[in-house]
């Protein structure tokens, strides 16, 4: 083997394009040659400059990066965990008090305080949960009624019913009303609401101008 | 720790207190305001779909109250009364009964017509009401914006001013209608209770309960028919509940009808018509329909 085939291979093994045999063989002989030795490292070095070189196209963006990086750590507060001397000490002592927005017991009152929110809310909730007896009630008197009608659309509300009489049967008049669906009343029954609405707008309202403002939208609705 | 929870769950509580209390002065001074004050104005009324422009206005002379309100989309429907004005006397009186069912929060500054005026909503705990928000007047009180929301919180009714002119009451009407508030209320009224005739309720609504109804308007619903009337009330809302014997042969029909926030319901029971006419939800409604009792004779 002449040292040109040597160089050869050699440059075949640095490029990582030999095959097993020949790395093991170009092993065995580095061991051994100098000169050869040499060229590996020559090789070795240009094609760390080859590829720098390509590389450096790629790099704009790198480098931005990576002053990007360099300017972060640039501005990174000290680390505190690095004490040599006395001096430093003193001073990394003092830094996390700079760091902390709030004293120490405000924070104090911000942790209570959300114990306190929280336990207000539970105790707003249970004040506003009805009475579980009263829930019990409910439900227990909404199952008759369902199993009466269940094309009902007003099933709902009579399922509501806190009347404790609810629980019985009901009366043909109240099945029937929970059985029928309404309708739009006939011009008998509209003359007869009209009126009564009137009266409501006029006497059992809470306020003034909303009930009269209603009264002339209601005429123009139907 | 413990101590600091305390403390500010004490704070928490005093402020909700305090808001509710703040909820409540604000609803005296707007029923003051709109009974007190002159004005005038455009008010837009949305209901659904629909949209009514409106103008509205209310003049006090010599301590009568004249409110006109006239549709500005055409046609000729107007109303217009004259009432006697009244002053904080006529204030509903069941506020703690109120605060049962509602509460009261106190909003934030808001611009409606052009006048700052402070959101107060009454929210209420259960779902037999709708949800009432308003924007008052910061100066006089008046309610220029107000809505009402269902329980899917979907804005079912909303009154607002797009212009509005207010001015104080001459210092003469004013004192007459302190006066008059202050001698004698502004019309007999009937005292609630629960037995209307032979018919009762065996269970209110919670929050509900027996308003007053004037006499003069007793008398009218009955003029020609044999009618029964009573109102109910939660303080913010009613319904009135009319009962009239059914004389003839007839089928029975369910009718239901609703503008806006208002639902009329009209059905029968013991041989008698009931109808039933409020700003709450029709759950609400048929609940005090299967709660009414019949005692006498069919």
């Amino acid at each position: 083997m002449s040292h040109i085939t040597k160089e050869e291979y050699l440059s075949a093994f640095v490029d990582g394009e030999a095959g097993s045999f020949e790395q093991h063989r170009i092993c065995d002989q580095l061991l051994t040659d100098e000169a050869m030795r040499e060229k590996l490292s020559s090789f070795a070095l240009i094609g760390e400059a080859v590829r720098n070189r390509s590389q450096d196209g790629a790099s704009v963006a790198s480098a931005s990066f990576l002053s990007g990086i360099q300017d972060s750590i640039a501005n990174e507060q000290p680390l505190t965990v690095v004490v040599d001397e006395p001096e430093t000490l003193e001073k990394n002592a003092i830094l996390p008090k700079k760091k902390r927005l709030l004293p120490k017991q405000t924070l104090g009152y911000a942790v209570a305080a959300s114990v306190a929110a929280v336990a207000a809310i539970s105790f707003q909730n249970y004040i506003n949960t009805p009475n579980q007896g009263e829930q019990f009630a409910e439900a227990s008197a909404v199952k008759p009624v369902e199993k009466v009608v269940r094309t009902s659309s007003i099933i709902p509300a009579v399922a509501q019913t806190t009347n404790s009489k609810a629980t019985k049967k009901p009366n043909s008049d109240d099945s029937y009303f929970i059985a029928a669906s309404f309708k739009a009343p006939d011009v008998k029954t509209r003359d007869m609401i009209d009126k009564y609405v009137a009266h409501h707008l006029q006497y059992a309202s809470t306020s003034t101008l909303m009930p009269r403002v209603r009264a002339v939208s209601y005429k123009t609705d139907f | 720790m413990f101590k600091q929870t305390g403390i500010i769950l004490l704070a928490v509580c005093s402020t909700q207190v305090l808001a509710g209390e703040k909820g409540i002065n604000l609803l005296v001074k707007m029923n003051d305001a709109l009974h007190r004050l002159n004005y005038s104005g455009t008010i837009v009324h949305i209901k659904g779909n629909n949209v009514n422009t409106l103008h509205v206005s209310q003049e006090l002379q010599n301590g009568v109250s004249t409110e006109t309100v006239r549709s500005l989309n055409g046609g000729d429907q107007a109303v217009s009364s004259q009432t006697q004005a009244f002053s904080l006397a006529s204030v509903p009186r069941s506020v703690e009964s109120m605060k049962l069912v509602y509460s009261l929060d106190v909003g934030a500054m808001k611009k409606v017509a052009m006048r700052d005026c402070q959101v107060l909503i009454a929210r209420p705990k259960d779902k037999m009401r709708y949800l009432q928000k308003y924007c008052l007047d910061k100066q006089t009180g008046l309610p220029l914006d107000y809505s009402l929301i269902d329980n899917n919180r979907k804005t079912i009714e909303r009154f607002t001013f797009t212009d509005v002119n207010i001015t104080l009451p001459s210092a003469d009407s004013d004192k007459q209608i302190v006066s008059a508030g202050a001698t004698e209320p502004p019309q007999t009224l009937i005292e609630g209770h629960h037995y209307v005739g032979n018919w009762t309720i065996s269970q209110l609504p919670k929050g509900f309960s027996f308003g007053k109804v004037p006499l003069s308007q007793e008398s009218e619903v009955k003029k020609g028919t044999d009618t029964e009337h009573f109102m109910l009330t939660d303080g913010l809302s009613s319904v009135s509940v009319f009962i009239s014997p059914i004389t003839t042969a007839q089928p029975k029909v369910n009718s239901a009808i609703n503008s806006g926030a208002l639902n009329v319901l009209t059905s029968q029971k013991n041989n008698h018509r009931i109808t039933l006419v409020g700003e709450v939800p029709r759950d609400t409604m048929q609940k005090i329909f299967a709660n009414l009792v019949y005692s006498g004779k069919n």
